[in-house]
């Protein structure tokens, strides 16, 4: 295929991601007060704290803050995790990268080697094989493409949520959601997007500016924000301005780059391109990306006051390559890209609402902190994480939830993938359980496999998020998600009648019957080892207690706990209910005592699930 | 029959009222607005999807081509003299749906034949949302027809709701996903309820008052969500509690919501559109039995819908409330005109609609789907 044909745009099959919730639009359409909100903004006071390091106390609130700022979705585990560390060892762990893996097939169960060798006329890898290595066809013009196939496509995205989910106690994964919303783009194919991936991960931990220079290079970028089909006569000035008012010196009127600094930098830009075949389909991932002298303009490219009336010389044949390390350079000596990067940053792990305090407090030292780290992000961070500023008691459980918190806290306190199996069927009026073993033979055995359920559970997952309206890959615009950027509303974004139901039908089945899998049957808390994590469990207090700790963002209204403990109860609050169910199953776990207590607890679990201290964190 | 002609009535034109006519209700377009207010016991319109692409020529089979139907679709095809003749436009039920002949003898039971959308699209989603949505299949519309329709007349829901006019919820909808025709541009409140006895609003606590933190501004925002997907609960609760069941229904995921929906209205809840669903239309395999093609999950299926309809009706019949209600079934897309060799069929296009009341004109709408002798894999039905 000649360097300049695009190929045709990726259709992922059957399993189409749907459209991006506009949770904007919704917005608007609550007609939610917006006035009354920044009215009572304004009242709520100022944290007069800076930058200096925390010296108070570090129990459980304080840890419980850090984690949930910086995991994928809070969960006991990770508690568990920074028991016995100080604050200092606490941030210094979670601020260390870890191995990821690559993705491999998952996806045997749903389509045969021999089906795929027919479908895309080419040799799949065999079951747990990594595929991205391994050449891809060419696209003869009919029939499916395997570059955009969808059976490789989830088993990516079932590897970076499992990921996720399977996270140690590091901010790897967020750090990436953080880079995913800051340099988003759209997806092409396998190799392409792994390239991307794996650009972002690495950000966090290296000079920032060499990571713009890299993803400036990556084929996801080249294509997205149009510079594999820019013109030296006409140079297209998607990437120039967003490289700039995005990505590094940021919006008007703090940085004051000028129109005339977007059309110099789309001149110095264009030439660059990447090879279709080499990168989507040749052996190895790494893309292949070439300058082209023939396609630059080789004229000199002037800047504006903003970046010191800086002149960069137009330099012909292969030497014009060399104008984008300047424009790099150029860019990076501008004390506004430190402060932007660290406001982003702090809006994202901290707070979205700035301040002039902010800005002068935490903002500033920040900035400066990164220029004197080599523009490495998580040194910055790991600063801020340390601060007494982040420790404020008023941050705790102040953020709402974005989709993959929400989702993923969940699915790590309920470990859904050593979750039993339970199916219902009606005809017989019967239901089967796996932990019971004269039931396993209703189930196909390949549900018990770990990749079948990782593949199930993380390759559909993609839809549920949709529904709370953060589908990640599929940012609904350069900008990244509103909620993480978009003053006044912020994180309000993410809750509307809307996407609070969608949380809710996501909620409930897994508080009571358990989460859809396959055909008729959920996945289901396990119950003995449940029971078993918590302390004093026959005392419903205590259980319910817990049970606030690890899933809720504040404490249960009175009125509403009452309701509550009279589901599980009873009108008269007959605590012996409760405390029999335990004990019972404890000595004797056989079906009618699990029955019991699976009900009792199915009966306030979801309810507990409904309250509004779900929703923050 | 063009699905969007009709459902395009229903969306721009003054009520439910344009699509009446049509059906023989006998009243004309503006005395009537379904919608007006729900203040009075009125009109209502009952809703049941068929989740997965409703296989229409082994519902409504059309006895003239019954011998190019043995051609094309061998493994699914059913003996004619098990089928159950409606003695209308030679079209003859599947044996599961043997009880749904007494409404049509009594003319209480109407076939639209193949209605459909041009440039179908295969993909449950996609099509369930063009159905709802009345869209061009190339076109999306993220809200439902009953949605903007809604709107389109009662701009300020939900905001000012309930008050006076509307004490009760437009639109419920029973189930456990939303379906696109409910979400409006103004988010319906949907509920998603298996047992009204036990309603959200009950659990959280609408009065507390939250601190002005940080953190309490957020929950007070939340609260406020909250609230507003939650306003009529206990008037729904009510109507539930009111009744009890007055016909055996059997047991089933459709018969429980058309149980739920017979006690609201016979509760005197005055909600004008509910919606239930039904699951596991999607036969692409084992849709019949291969030693008997009357049985396997199609008919097990078609049997669901025809208990509960059967006792659905019934139960209103003995309130005196079936007069007001109109019920119809409808289903993303229908199926192949070819049968595949695991005894099923795949995503076709244009299927039959089943509308149930007691004051319709009962003629059948549309022709016999023609069914060619040799039909490839690529030929679908096509839609009126």
């Amino acid at each position: 295929m000649a360097i300049d044909q695009k190929p045709p745009r990726p259709n992922f099959g059957p399993k189409n991601p749907q459209p991006p919730l506009d949770l904007e639009k919704i917005f608007k359409e609550e007609r939610i007060d917006l006035k009354a909100l920044m009215d009572s903004r304004k009242l709520t006071k100022e944290i007069n704290k800076t930058l200096a390091p925390y010296t108070g106390e570090f129990g459980d609130a304080q840890k419980k803050h850090l984690l949930k700022r910086t995991m994928v979705g809070y969960a006991s585990r990770h508690l568990k995790d920074l028991e016995g560390l100080t604050m200092e060892q606490a941030v210094d762990k979670i601020m260390t990268p870890h191995e990821i893996g690559e993705p491999v097939n998952n996806y045997y169960f749903e389509i045969s080697a021999e089906e795929y060798k027919e479908k895309y006329k080419n040799e799949d890898v065999g079951p747990g094989e990594p595929f991205l290595d391994r050449p891809y066809v060419n696209w003869e013009g009919n029939g499916p493409i395997e570059i955009f196939g969808w059976e490789r496509h989830t088993a990516v995205d079932s590897w970076v949520y499992h990921g996720m989910y399977s996270q140690p106690t590091s901010i790897l994964w967020k750090f990436y959601v953080f880079m995913h919303n800051l340099t988003p783009v759209v997806r092409t194919s396998h190799k392409a997007n792994y390239s991307y991936l794996k650009t972002l991960i690495d950000a966090p931990y290296r000079n920032y500016r060499d990571f713009i220079y890299d993803l400036t290079l990556e084929p996801t970028m080249l294509e997205y924000l149009n510079l594999q089909l820019s013109r030296k006569e006409t140079p297209d000035e998607n990437y120039a301005r967003e490289v700039q008012e995005l990505f590094t010196v940021g919006k008007r009127p703090f940085s004051r780059y000028t129109e005339g600094d977007v059309q110099s930098a789309a001149r110095l830009l264009v030439g660059w391109q990447f090879d279709h075949y080499e990168t989507h389909h040749s052996e190895g991932w790494k893309p292949v990306v070439y300058f082209r002298p023939w396609n630059h303009d080789t004229g000199d490219k002037q800047f504006s006051e903003f970046y010191g009336d800086k002149l960069i010389k137009g330099r012909e044949g292969e030497a014009g390559a060399e104008e984008l390390e300047d424009f790099l350079d150029m860019i990076f000596e501008t004390d506004e890209v430190a402060i932007y990067l660290s406001r982003r940053l702090f809006q994202f792990f901290v707070y979205p609402v700035l301040s002039d305090h902010i800005e002068q407090e935490i903002i500033k030292p920040m900035a400066e902190i990164m220029r004197s780290n080599g523009y490495n992000l998580s040194e910055t961070l790991r600063v801020l994480l340390k601060s007494e500023y982040f420790y404020s008691e008023e941050l705790f459980n102040s953020l709402l939830k974005a989709p993959l918190d929400f989702t993923f806290s969940l699915y790590k306190e309920f470990d859904i993938l050593n979750a039993d199996l339970q199916m219902w069927v009606h005809e017989e009026q019967k239901q089967y359980l796996s932990i019971f073993e004269e039931d396993r033979g209703q189930f196909d055995e390949k549900y018990f496999d770990e990749i079948y359920r990782i593949y199930k559970v993380f390759g559909n997952i993609q839809w549920r998020l949709n529904q709370q309206g953060m589908q990640l890959f599929e940012p609904p615009s350069v900008s990244g998600w509103p909620a993480f950027y978009q003053e006044p509303v912020y994180d309000l974004f993410w809750l509307n009648s809307v996407t609070i139901k969608a949380k809710k039908d996501l909620t409930e089945p897994m508080g009571r019957w358990g989460l859809h899998f396959e055909d008729r049957s959920h996945l289901r808390l396990k119950l003995s080892s449940f029971i078993d994590s918590f302390e004093n469990a026959e005392n419903l207090d205590s259980f319910i207690s817990q049970l606030t700790d690890r899933f809720l963002g504040g404490p249960i209204p009175e009125r509403a706990y009452i309701r509550i403990k009279k589901s599980v109860l009873g009108d008269q609050l007959n605590e012996n209910y409760w405390t029999e169910a335990v004990t019972r199953y404890r000595s004797n776990p056989n079906r009618d005592n699990y029955n019991t207590l699976y009900h009792r607890l199915e009966q306030f679990m979801y309810l507990l699930f409904e309250l509004n201290e779900m929703h923050v964190h | 029959m063009k699905r969007r002609d009709f459902l395009h009535d229903i969306s721009h034109a003054a009520a439910l009222g344009a699509i009446m006519p049509s059906f023989g209700y006998g009243l004309d377009l503006k005395s009537y607005d379904l919608l007006s207010n729900t203040v009075e016991p009125g009109k209502i319109l009952v809703v049941i999807k068929l989740n997965g692409g409703n296989d229409g020529l082994n519902t409504v089979i059309p006895l003239d081509h019954f011998s190019n139907l043995n051609k094309v679709r061998p493994h699914v095809i059913m003996p004619e003299n098990k089928l159950v003749q409606l003695g209308k436009s030679e079209l003859a039920l599947h044996p599961s749906l043997a009880d749904l002949k007494a409404f049509s003898d009594e003319k209480r039971m109407k076939v639209i034949q193949n209605v459909g959308y041009e440039k179908p699209d295969f993909s449950h989603f996609r099509s369930m949302d063009i159905w709802q949505s009345a869209s061009d299949s190339d076109q999306f519309l993220t809200s439902g027809w009953i949605g903007r329709y809604v709107e389109h007349n009662h701009p300020q829901f939900p905001q000012n709701y309930p008050n006076e006019q509307y004490p009760h919820p437009l639109a419920i909808e029973l189930g456990w996903q939303t379906s696109l025709a409910f979400t409006g541009q103004y988010s319906f409140p949907s509920f998603i309820a298996n047992n009204p006895e036990h309603f959200r609003e009950i659990i959280n606590e609408f009065d507390h008052e939250y601190p002005n933190t940080y953190s309490g501004d957020k929950m007070k925002y939340v609260q406020l969500i909250a609230k507003q997907s939650n306003l009529y609960s206990k008037d729904v609760q009510q109507a539930y509690l009111n009744v009890e069941n007055n016909v055996e229904f059997p047991s089933g995921h459709l018969s429980w919501q058309l149980e739920t929906v017979s006690r609201l209205i016979r509760g005197g809840l005055n909600t004008r559109i509910y919606s239930v669903e039904i699951g596991g239309f999607d036969t692409h395999d084992q849709q019949v039995d291969t030693a008997d093609p009357t049985k396997g999950e199609h008919a097990r299926i078609l049997k669901d819908l025809n208990d509960s309809v059967t006792a659905f009706i019934k139960s209103l019949d003995a309130s005196g409330d079936s007069d007001r209600v109109l019920t119809m079934t409808f289903s993303e897309f229908g199926r192949t005109i070819n049968s595949n060799a695991s005894y099923g069929t795949d995503h076709g296009t244009a299927a039959p609609m089943f509308i149930f009341g007691n004051k319709i004109n009962d003629d059948v709408l549309g022709t016999n789907p023609e069914i060619p002798e040799v039909a490839r894999w690529e030929d679908n039905l096509k839609s009126e």
